[in-house]
């Protein structure tokens, strides 16, 4: 027994609906995979930078767990069996967990940013939309006062760090408070135009007094520095005044040449090898390798002022912005009219991107300025008491007034006695001067590995956090944030090379790093200092050393047991702070981890917002609904002539192929014909002809297919590739321009289709739906449109009834084509006014589904090519809300299609439930 | 006597509105080449396929070496022993013999072609196993399809029609085979309608008609003449009224014709006719002899090779359709979906599918006004002229092309089987629209493979016979006339 259950026909139609709820599905799903993939790769390159860090520190521990095992072995240390692990707040890590923070901050940025930009338009009642736009409008311009703000605080704080003589601060803070009272009150108008420009080009003028007044100080304050080192070396050295002097002399002469020749980098080079042989023939490798490095922050600062020349400009395009904003917005009060507001968004909008822009790049600069005077100030400290750590400075102050008075007494004897005696004096000052440099040696050592880190680590993590702001800022992209995790991996080996050096050469200086060992519970004299850096010899080493280190011991009367407890606590405090990184790192992570939790709901507002944008974005007129008519127009051209053939079951998949021929006639005509004297009047017959030659290139696979019987699919398809690459021979061969693309010159200007007003949309769109018309009276009003219904429909019958099949797939083709072709000419002296390589936009394929879904009537085709124009417009829109990349909108758009498609076999079936 | 190999009784096949066998007995023996004998339509082809597993019998049942068998498919019959050389071969092309033998056997191509050389040498088929098929010659084709059945070891092989494809010497040839398979006791039924081959070839005869089995005889016990009558039969004449035909001037002169059909066969082989106003010549034959092809190279729809084709004097030979269309050549083809309708368009548009009138504009309104008038006139049975014509029943269908060849004022009508396919009242309508037309001095040329329609039409018979007018006749339905008509149609000549 059969039960059948019949569903209504018209049920049937459920199906495609059905389908598009499907692909619409498919599409949320494939953009929130995409939008959560982007900060879990983010999470990733955070949770790997974690890995190398924890790595690191991990290696320190296991060392240093060795070296207790050993002394444990040996017998010597009962104390180190009880040591705390993870305790203590480590600076080192704080510093480490400083760096993250900045990368956890502009993660969190980010997605703020997402979040904010992700929030869906609140609907209002008609009535309120326009002055919900108007606030809107306002929110812009406060926004690019306020980035504004920011970029001139930036100048302000590099001018009050490196020109305190500068006397612009009152305009600065007159102009800051204009600004912050726009902020406030909102409104818009009459305060703007209460904002004195001027305070603006003071601003500029003191950032140029900077550019000029900066490279000139640092010169100064440098050649003043190492004049002084150059001093303090003729003291010490023991070699004749007269070679090292001139020596010196020509290393300076170099180095002033360097800078007065805007720092050319060879000229440093030739000074620093002359300082190079200083540094091989006498003792002073130490300072010569200071200057060597503070050689390198001059390279840099050179690069820097050129930044400073860029904000410069920057600031000052921002100020002209700023000045059209406030002109438009008088306008816009002066005649309120709606368009105007429009344009005065659109123009603060983009301002205000430039404007921030701007504020970053400030930002960075004000970072390098700070670091690079950090740098010098260590510089100073170092050459002013050769000793930063209090402890220390006793020593080195001793030593240095010591060599001071050495050399002061070398200074007098010099001119009083006789060269004999200066020779006995200078023997004198060479022990003096050999202790010296024993410390020296140390303190300069410790100076360059501060020099290099702070240089090193400084340098990479700004790039570090740079690129990854910029990765953030620029949507994540993935090259972007791979070189940043990159950059990070870099910094996690230097801080590796760096710990070791630290943990491996000398532990004791790195104080300011803040992971050394304290010094007051040690370091008893210089010699301990000395026995204390080469204890890894001791440890790793032979009975010998051990003897002889107790030997040393003894001689210096030190206790075994208090030497122990120093070394110890020294490997103690290692460990408590290595413990206390990864506690704190763990947490961070796990606070990060939390933050993450968030991408989930983001992702999931961006599927709603693509939603959106898909579906109201095309046809809202002040926003996509131009492109969508101009997409529509060639889509309408290439989908009737397709109806046409397609209704008689001429398959012509060529329609592509015989738009490039309208294109390129189009052009010809336009550039080389009409050319000398081009008019409007000629416009016509460039159309005309244009459809002429779309019509002669379908006319010939109608020939190949009504004759010799050629499948018109292949024959068509074929010429498309035909078309396509003698298009790309003309771009790239004799119609190219004068320019560095492969690209044609610009039509004349007469021949530019007229558009609607000021808008994109040109007038093609009346021809083609006046098109349209000409095709429903083709098809359903004459008797050569019922013959080729008949030819469609059973060619049998036709032939039998006396209907030349041939010259009617040849005409019809013809015609087919020269729907293609015009539609082509139209693009040309609509749209594009050029022609460029690679230029395929695929209307011809398109037109295919369009005459499909059209189901091939003539009004059903100016519908469904309009949805089709927003549907491409919408994934667009996708594209650039979305910051999807166009693929994956491709595919979206794809699978939509497809279902569509597939759906329409589908329509044709009654569904019919049958049960046995 | 030798054993029965295989028996049907009582088989009954209904095809929607058709009664296609109807009760009929049939068996074979080993050794013996048993003739089926009929018209087209007869049930030949449809008892077969029966019997070859390709349709199932409503009633009856089939035994194989007297055990009863229930036949799934062709598969399953060839398993059983069963194999049937169809009119429409069933070979790749594209493979080799031996490859298409190979197919369905687990015998790999270069084994098979040791055997198929086995097989040619024993039966004198000759065949290269490495040719590729598409390179063979419709006699090569069909002795591969041979060597296949007994390939497989069929002991019933049955041959559909499988000299009409044939030259004399391929004739022979098979004749020769088939001697030497019934040597060796090898069943075959033979399918034919050429009475000198029956005569040649058979151990018995079976004749069908209508479905029926006429009789079955054995050798010795049948002539040419007997068969001829047992064939055609006795037609009821329907009683149709009409008066004497009055034959006007000459309307159409068909002079020594040559024509080939699709496949590229000769089709016409110098025919010659006459057609006079006011008079219907029927044309009898077995179908497949040239009717299809007369008939379009009149409406010029088929290109003449050799001959002339005069139309009230004037030569219309190889000109267009077109042409023929306003000089008033109406068509009424047999084929009425596949060629005379377009099915998916409107029934007014058909009505106007072939005109005379050279219009560009198309005025819907007009035509739908036109076809209004017709679809009364004609008492076409439709819910609108809009309806595709598609959704119409055959007579309905039918009524269009006559509705609107009859509205080109036609000279000439040519109508192909235009009952074929209609009920008892349908069929009456076409005839009396016919006699009708020829009463106002239309010229009728009436091909039929159906010899009551051609008794209750024609004013002359002529016969058609391998693309030639064999011979005419008079439409009297006496037992000695239709006896005549028989043998001429089985190219006998008399």
């Amino acid at each position: 027994m059969e039960k059948r259950l019949d569903i209504p026909k018209w049920a049937g139609a459920v199906v495609p609906i059905i389908s598009v709820v499907i692909a619409l599905l498919i599409m949320g799903i494939v953009i929130y995979f995409y939008m959560y993939s982007k900060p879990s790769y983010l999470k990733r390159a955070v949770f790997g930078a974690f890995n190398e860090y924890r790595s690191i520190i991990y290696r320190i521990p296991e060392k240093s767990w060795d070296r207790f095992e050993k002394m444990l072995k040996a017998g010597r240390l009962k104390s180190a069996i009880a040591i705390p692990k993870g305790k203590l707040s480590s600076n080192v890590s704080s510093f480490a967990i400083s760096r993250l923070e900045e990368v956890f901050r502009s993660t969190e940025e980010s997605y703020k940013f997402v979040r904010d930009t992700s929030e869906t338009v609140k609907s209002f009642p008609k009535e309120f939309k326009e002055l919900q736009e108007l606030y809107e409008n306002i929110g812009y311009i406060i926004k690019a006062y306020s980035a504004l703000n920011r970029t001139i605080n930036n100048a302000k704080s590099i001018m009050n760090n490196e020109c305190n003589d500068c006397d612009l601060k009152e305009g600065m803070d007159s102009f800051v408070e204009n600004l912050s009272k726009v902020g406030a009150l909102g409104d818009l108008i009459s305060d703007a135009k209460s904002i004195d420009l001027s305070d603006v080009e003071g601003t500029l003028k003191g950032l140029e007094k900077i550019k000029l007044e900066f490279p000139k100080e640092v010169k100064k304050i440098f050649l003043e520095k190492m004049a002084k080192s150059v001093k303090t070396i003729s003291h010490r050295c023991p070699i004749s005044r007269s070679s090292w002097e001139d020596l010196l002399t020509d290393y300076k002469k170099n180095v002033d040449d360097a800078i007065s020749s805007g720092f050319n980098p060879f000229l440093f080079e030739k000074a620093s090898v002359i300082l190079d042989n200083i540094s091989v023939y006498y003792c002073f490798a130490p300072v010569v390798r200071i200057w060597n490095n503070s050689l390198e922050p001059l390279y840099d600062l050179h690069k820097k002022v050129s930044t400073v020349e860029q904000v410069y400009s920057q600031l000052s395009s921002a100020s002209r912005s700023l000045q059209g904003v406030l002109k438009s917005l008088e306008k816009g009060r002066t005649f309120f009219v709606k368009d105007t507001v429009y344009s005065t968004a659109r123009y603060v909008k983009n301002s205000y991107k430039r404007l921030e822009l701007d504020a970053f790049t400030a930002s960075v600069f004000s970072k390098r300025i700070k670091s690079l005077k950090s740098l010098y100030q260590e510089l100073e400290d170092l050459y002013k008491g050769l000793g930063t750590p209090s402890e220390m400075k006793k020593n080195v102050e001793r030593i240095s007034s010591e060599v001071k008075q050495l050399s002061g007494k070398i200074e007098k004897e010099k001119n009083a006695l006789s060269e004999d005696f200066l020779k006995t004096a200078e023997g004198y000052s060479k022990d003096a001067i050999d202790s010296f440099a024993k410390v020296q040696n140390e303190l300069f050592q410790r100076g360059s590995i501060e020099a290099d880190l702070s240089k090193y680590l400084g340098l990479l993590m700004d790039t570090y956090t740079y690129k990854l702001e910029e990765a953030l800022r620029s949507g994540i992209g993935r090259l972007k944030l791979s070189m940043a995790y990159s950059q990070l991996k870099d910094v996690s080996k230097d801080l590796t090379m760096f710990l070791r050096n630290i943990a491996d050469y000398c532990p004791s200086l790195s104080d300011k790093m803040k992971l050394s060992l304290d010094y007051e519970t040690y370091v008893f004299d210089m010699e301990a200092l000395r026995i204390h850096t080469s204890q890894q010899i001791v440890f790793d080493s032979d009975k010998t050393k051990m003897e002889m280190e107790e030997a040393f011991l003894k001689e210096k009367k030190i206790t075994k047991e208090k030497y122990m407890e120093v070394l110890g606590k020294t490997l103690d405090g290692h460990l408590q702070r290595v413990g206390a990184i990864l506690n704190d790192l763990e947490s961070e992570l796990r606070d990060l981890t939390k933050k993450f939790g968030q991408v989930s709901k983001v992702s999931w507002i961006a599927v709603g917002k693509a939603f959106k944008q898909l579906s109201t974005w095309p046809f809202i007129p002040s926003q996509g609904l131009p492109d969508t008519i101009n997409y529509m127009t060639p889509l309408l051209f290439t989908g009737l002539g397709l109806i046409l053939v397609f209704q008689m079951k001429l398959w012509n998949i060529g329609a592509e192929g015989q738009f490039y021929l309208g294109v390129m006639t189009a052009l010809w005509l336009s550039l080389f014909v009409f050319d000398k004297h081009p008019s409007v009047a000629e416009v016509p017959v460039i159309l005309f002809v244009g459809g002429l030659a779309g019509a002669a290139w379908a006319a010939i696979a109608g020939a190949l297919k009504a004759f010799l019987n050629i499948d018109e699919i292949v024959s068509t398809l074929m010429l498309n590739y035909i078309a396509f690459h003698w298009m790309e021979y003309l771009v790239y061969g004799p119609w190219k321009a004068p320019t560095n693309f492969p690209e044609t010159n610009e039509i004349p200007r007469q021949f530019f289709l007229p558009t609607f007003g000021t808008s994109r949309v040109h007038i093609g769109v009346i021809i083609a739906m006046s098109l349209t018309i000409i095709v429903y009276l083709l098809m359903r009003k004459t008797w050569w449109g019922f013959d080729l219904r008949a030819i469609g429909d059973n060619p049998n019958a036709a032939r039998y009834s006396g209907i030349d099949i041939a010259k009617n797939v040849v005409l019809a083709m013809a015609v087919s084509g020269f729907f293609a072709g015009l539609g082509g000419a139209t693009q040309i002296l609509g749209f594009e006014h050029k022609l460029y390589h690679g230029y395929a936009p695929g209307y011809g394929y398109t037109g295919i589904i369009i005459a499909w879904l059209a189901r091939l009537d003539p009004w059903a085709t100016i519908l469904v090519s309009f949805l089709f124009g927003g549907f491409l417009v919408g994934g667009d829109q996708i594209q650039l809300v979305l910051k999807l990349p166009k693929a994956v909108v491709v595919a979206i758009e794809g699978v939509i299609l497809f279902s569509l498609i597939a759906s329409e076999v589908l329509f044709k079936y009654r569904i019919r439930v049958v049960r046995k | 006597m030798s054993s029965t190999l295989l028996e049907v009784r009582g088989i009954v096949k209904r095809f929607p509105g058709v009664l296609a066998l109807d009760g009929v007995n049939f068996d074979l023996r080993e050794g013996e080449v048993h003739t089926l004998l009929g018209e087209n339509g007869a049930g030949k082809t449809t008892l077969m396929n029966i019997i070859f597993g390709l349709y199932r019998a409503d009633e009856g049942e089939i035994l194989f070496k007297g055990k009863r068998v229930h036949i799934r498919s062709p598969y399953h019959a060839l398993q059983l022993g069963i194999g049937m050389v169809q009119q429409h071969f069933t070979l790749v092309p594209s493979f080799t013999v031996a490859e298409n033998i190979a197919l369905g056997t687990r015998d790999t191509p270069s084994r098979v072609a040791a055997k198929i050389r086995g097989i040619s040498e024993e039966y004198g088929l000759e065949v290269d196993p490495h040719a590729k098929v598409w390179q063979l010659s419709v006699g090569e084709r069909q002795r591969v399809e041979i060597i296949k059945l007994l390939y497989a070891g069929a002991r019933v092989v049955i041959l559909d029609e499988p000299t009409a494809v044939l030259t004399p010497q391929e004739t022979e040839a098979l004749f020769k085979a088939v001697r030497k398979m019934t040597s060796r006791g090898t069943g075959v039924i033979f399918i034919s309608h050429k009475l000198n081959e029956v005569m040649e070839i058979s151990s018995r005869v079976t004749v069908l008609r209508k479905g029926k089995v006429i009789g079955t005889l054995e050798r010795g016990e049948f002539d040419q003449n007997k068969l001829a009558r047992m064939m055609v039969g006795r037609e009821v004449v329907m009683e149709i009224e009409r008066e004497k035909a009055r034959p006007g001037e000459l309307v159409i002169k068909v002079e020594d014709v040559h024509a080939r059909s699709d496949k590229g066969h000769i089709a016409l082989n110098g025919i010659s006719l006459e057609i006079r106003a006011g008079e219907i010549l029927g044309i009898a034959g077995v179908a497949g002899n040239g009717q299809r092809e007369l008939a379009e190279v009149i409406t010029g729809l088929r290109r003449v090779e050799s001959g002339k084709i005069e139309f009230l004097g004037k030569d219309l030979t190889n000109t267009s359709v077109i042409d023929r269309i306003l000089a008033g050549i109406a068509y009424i083809p047999q084929d009425r979906k596949g060629i005379a309708l377009s099915p998916n368009l409107s029934v007014a548009e058909n009505l106007f599918l072939r005109r005379k009138e050279k219009k560009v504009w198309f005025n819907k309104r007009e035509i739908f006004g036109h076809a209004r008038r017709y679809i009364e006139e004609y008492k076409i049975k439709t819910p609108s002229p809009a309806t595709a014509v598609k959704y119409l029943s055959g007579g309905n269908m039918q009524k269009v092309v006559i509705a609107r060849e009859f509205s080109l004022d036609p000279r000439l009508i040519i109508a192909v089987h235009p009952t074929r396919g209609l009920d008892v009242a349908s069929m009456e309508f076409v005839y009396r629209s016919l006699i009708k037309a020829r009463d106002k001095g239309v010229a009728i040329l009436l091909l039929a493979g159906e010899l009551y329609e051609i008794f209750n039409l024609s004013d002359r018979v002529g016969v058609i016979y391998e693309g030639k007018i064999v011979g005419y006749t008079t439409p009297d339905p006496t037992p000695e006339n239709i006896e005549k008509i028989g043998l001429m149609m089985a190219g006998v000549a008399v």
